[in-house]
């Protein structure tokens, strides 16, 4: 199991990144699961900001798992989700991903024993070169094999 | 808008598993207790597949987005919302600064737990 000490280590950390695009006929999709109504012209459903800082990452959910020396198989979850919009997310615009690990912290609960707390933060940057989404979710580690201090 | 004002809710009757697949492609998800009972089953998690997170506080988005544009929200997930589930997605507002509006929201499963509690501010549509 990672030390604590290696997940503070982490804290900094820069992930490939990549790029996002929101298709229309993508939010359409996403709208459609949502039950939602058509949004505003040119303008993507606030929940794609989810799926678009996913997707720009450059990494799998697995590979972005591992850096934390965690994989599916120990049961991650995502904890908390957050999201901030300078500028609504546009269809059909190319943003630069950059994601950096804001925080990891080791923690133990009375019920829960040790797991570990990791923030994320995703910047979507767009053709103006200004952030405009920044995406902020919080992944849960179980250690399941540390001994609870 | 006030402070303290409940915003009419909205329900989701019967969570669907088809809009499971559709928010699996999109999101690129290969987690088999999105799509397959079976899979659920055997992990002891019961008969039903379980709703993605992304759906969950896509809900409550779209209560908020007929008020206006998020600008912020931050979510807590609690617990999962399954197949054939009722959820209520609601919100109170706790702030009003001009044109921009702060609500305590959640995702209720009917009959169950809270699944989801948050807040969001939306800039009022003009």
């Amino acid at each position: 199991m990672i030390t604590e000490e290696e997940l503070a280590g982490t804290v900094g950390h820069s992930m490939p990144g990549g790029t996002a695009r929101v298709e229309h006929y993508a939010d359409w999709l996403l709208r459609d699961a949502l039950g939602a109504p058509p949004g505003e012209p040119g303008l993507a459903h606030p929940t794609f900001a989810f799926l678009a800082a996913q997707g720009g990452v450059g990494l799998s959910l697995e590979e972005v798992f591992a850096v934390f020396g965690a994989s599916s198989a120990d049961g991650p979850m995502l904890g908390e989700w957050a999201v901030d919009f300078a500028e609504p997310l546009r269809l059909d615009v190319d943003y630069a991903v950059t994601c950096v690990v804001e925080s990891a912290r080791r923690k133990t609960g009375a019920r829960t024993g040790v797991f570990d707390l990791v923030t994320v933060r995703i910047e979507l940057t767009g053709p103006d070169g200004t952030v405009h989404v920044t995406v902020r979710p919080t992944y849960v580690f179980p250690r399941r094999s540390a001994v609870s201090a | 808008m006030r402070v303290g004002d409940l915003l009419p809710e909205r329900v989701v009757e019967s969570v669907d598993p088809e809009k499971m697949k559709i928010a699996a492609a999109l999101l690129r998800d290969p987690n088999m207790i999105h799509l397959d009972p079976a899979v659920t089953e055997k992990l002891g998690m019961g008969s039903r597949v379980v709703n993605q997170g992304p759906l969950n506080l896509g809900y409550i988005h779209t209560l908020l987005e007929e008020y206006g544009r998020v600008v912020a929200s931050r979510f807590r997930f609690h617990g999962n919302v399954f197949a054939g589930d009722r959820v209520v997605a609601g919100g109170r507002v706790t702030a009003v600064d001009g044109d921009l509006v702060d609500y305590e929201v959640w995702l209720d499963v009917t009959g169950g737990a809270r699944a989801v509690s948050g807040t969001v501010r939306i800039r009022r549509a003009r």
